[in-house]
């Protein structure tokens, strides 16, 4: 990605001082940043990182992104580490189950099994971070490694400053995948996570504490005008004669989709209105495509239940028209690392119902920016008094957009990871430059 | 007459891995956190510039009130009088005598739920030169109404309170310039009594032009 973008395209956007800040902040890094992760698209640390690079190259940062690559059974591998490190709900555990032993001497021989599964499972993916650091040029000054793919590449550091930026929550792993990742982490110079509810107490370096962000100039979260919101529904067959209750997010248990479903219909029964499911299915996430089988068995056919499979991938403007053709969005995660839809969707001016998980009570302030339910009956109510009420619908979206603005956007972000950079070369609680 | 940079500061959190889930836990980290802890607890609110959802300013009584569901402690807490404390180090003081009288009188044993405890967060100041630079009061005026309210906070806040080396470093430039009483009444503004550090601004703004008129 060659790509650069001056922070000044913001200008209307965020403060100008902060803008500023960016500009002389940026003038004391000196050498090359790189960021790797698993996939150039498909969730949120790619977008984020697609908004980043070029923003850090503007600012006159040597930047660059690289992705690691793996076979089926790698990406498959570290889809078990995400699900058993978020700690899984509702049954949707696909690491091994506990049986009831018939003996003694059959428990033990389930649990070595599934130990030599493990062990087998922890090879292949050093393996594949093996080839991946014999294939990249990792000599920069900053390493930021995402997410738990490609940790073990700091096994082959020689220099530089190497940050392990943790998307998902990591306070209730698996306590064997999580042991086994640790000794990769804590051998890197500090770590991030979005908030310090994902944090751990036993990682032995600096933890920093950075929410994720959205970039208010991508193609996902620009203003639409109406006309194009119109094409975009038209194209899906959805007709805007009736409110629009949506989920954007990928099929993936987590997002608790049936439970959005069950919802609408208790919502349908008394107000007319449509729902909206769309997403995809992530280049990382080989489960993703029995969830989506899963949701269509459950919507049953119901002519006002959309469930758009984005296959080839929604493109972002379709996305953004989807939120903005919205009367309520939802994001009824059951974990969730931050929840980036959720700013997406207060950041369209529209009030959210989220599941009161991972970030997402700090993007939802209750009854201030949006609801945060905690069951099927109560996410029902709230979308039913959301609809009764514009009014209300509005003053939260107002709230919620101010909220995104000063929180989490990718200016802010962007400032967030040049101060950790200085951080880490001047490691005193107060620097002066 | 010598030039005079303005700086800034922006602030980065970290967590220092300290939590409490009941108010011994709070008590006792509160005693052993240094002072860019407490400042970003109790002092955020201030440099947030964004509505505040809810009645309480700072940090600990928020969580004490919705966490603990002790609600006449975070109301003592919200209550504190920021100008009383000339340093860090006083108001952590005063916090800590608050928790303990409320102990002595009420059985504490709540527990907040699992997921609700009470991260300690520090925060490192990065500070740096900004574009600002002045040569005479005139200027100082001048750039006083036009930098950001970040930098007002900054200068009249943060930087006195933590260490102060910046205010102390625009107050020796001003008194060199003659100008002794003005920052006697510059020291003398209590920050805390404004509403929003845009009414902090106008006031500074105020002092320095009605100096102007007394003695030029």
């Amino acid at each position: 990605m060659n790509e650069t973008r001056s922070i000044w395209d913001y200008e209307d956007i965020v403060e100008r001082g902060l803008l500023e800040d960016l500009e002389l902040l940026a003038e004391h890094i000196s050498g090359r940043v790189l960021h790797i992760n698993a996939t150039y698209s498909g969730g949120g640390v790619a977008e984020i990182l697609s908004s980043m690079i070029p923003l850090l190259k503007g600012l006159g940062i040597e930047t660059e992104w690289n992705v690691i690559r793996g076979d089926d059974e790698f990406f498959s591998i570290t889809k078990t580490f995400h699900n058993v490190l978020h700690g899984r709900v509702n049954g949707a555990v696909e690491v091994p189950v506990k049986h009831e032993p018939v003996s003694v001497l059959d428990d033990l021989d389930r649990e070595i099994g599934e130990l030599n599964l493990r062990k087998e499972m922890f090879e292949t993916y050093l393996h594949w971070n093996r080839i991946n650091s014999e294939e990249m040029d990792l000599d920069s000054d900053f390493v930021f490694i995402h997410d738990p793919q490609p940790a073990a590449l700091i096994d082959v550091k020689q220099r530089g400053k190497w940050i392990w930026r943790c998307h998902i929550d990591v306070s209730n792993p698996d306590p064997l995948v999580w042991n086994f990742l640790s000794e990769s982490i804590s051998k890197y110079d500090a770590s991030i996570f979005s908030t310090p509810m994902f944090a751990r107490p036993d990682l032995g370096i600096r933890q920093f504490l950075v929410p994720p962000s959205i970039d208010p100039l991508s193609d996902k979260n620009i203003e639409l005008s109406q006309g194009e919101i119109g094409r975009v529904l038209d194209k899906y067959g959805i007709c805007m004669d009736k409110p629009i209750i949506t989920q954007v997010s990928r099929f993936d248990r987590l997002k608790d989709l049936p439970g959005v479903i069950d919802a609408y219909k208790l919502v349908k029964k008394r107000i007319d209105c449509q729902l909206i499911l769309a997403g995809g299915v992530a280049a990382d996430d080989p489960e993703g495509m029995g969830v989506y089988h899963e949701v269509m068995e459950k919507a049953d056919g119901e002519e006002d239940i959309h469930v758009l499979l984005g296959s080839p991938p929604f493109s972002d403007i379709e996305i953004n028209a989807f939120q903005r053709a919205s009367t309520v969005i939802m994001q009824k995660s059951l974990k969730e690392g931050f929840g980036l839809v959720v700013s997406e969707g207060l950041w369209k001016g529209k009030p959210v119902i989220g599941g009161a998980t991972g970030g997402i009570p700090l993007q939802i302030v209750n009854d201030v920016t949006g609801y945060l339910a905690h069951s099927v009956d109560g996410a029902a109510f709230k979308i039913a008094n959301l609809l009764k009420n514009p009014e209300l619908a509005r003053r939260l979206g107002e709230a919620g957009k101010e909220h995104v603005r000063h929180n989490f956007l990718i200016t802010r972000h962007l400032k967030d990871y040049i101060l950790i950079m200085l951080s880490l070369e001047n490691p005193s609680g107060t620097i002066r430059l | 007459m010598t030039d005079f940079t303005f700086y800034r500061a922006r602030y980065q959190l970290e967590l220092t891995g300290k939590k409490a889930r009941d108010l011994p836990e709070l008590l006792a980290a509160i005693k052993e956190i240094d002072e860019s802890s407490i400042f970003d607890h109790v002092y955020h609110a201030l440099l947030d510039s964004h509505f505040l959802p809810i009645g309480y300013p700072n940090d600990f009584a928020y969580w004490i009130a919705d966490a603990l569901h002790e609600p006449a402690l975070a109301e003592r807490l919200a209550d504190l009088d920021l100008r009383e404390f000339p340093d860090i180090e006083s108001l952590k003081k005063r916090i800590i005598d608050i928790i303990e009288d409320y102990m002595a009188m009420h059985d504490v044993s709540r527990r907040a739920d699992i997921g609700q405890e009470f991260h300690f967060i520090r925060c490192i100041t990065v500070t740096f030169p900004t574009r600002y630079m002045v040569t005479n009061m005139n200027e100082v005026l001048e750039t006083i109404k036009e930098i950001d309210l970040d930098s007002i906070f900054y200068y009249f806040i943060a930087s006195r309170l933590l260490g102060g080396e910046h205010y102390k470093e625009l107050s020796r430039w001003i008194l060199k310039n003659d100008t002794h009483n003005l920052i006697e009444k510059l020291d003398n503004i209590y920050p805390y009594g404004f509403a929003n550090m845009d009414a902090l601004r106008n006031e500074i703004v105020r002092i320095i032009e009605r100096y102007f008129w007394e003695n030029i």
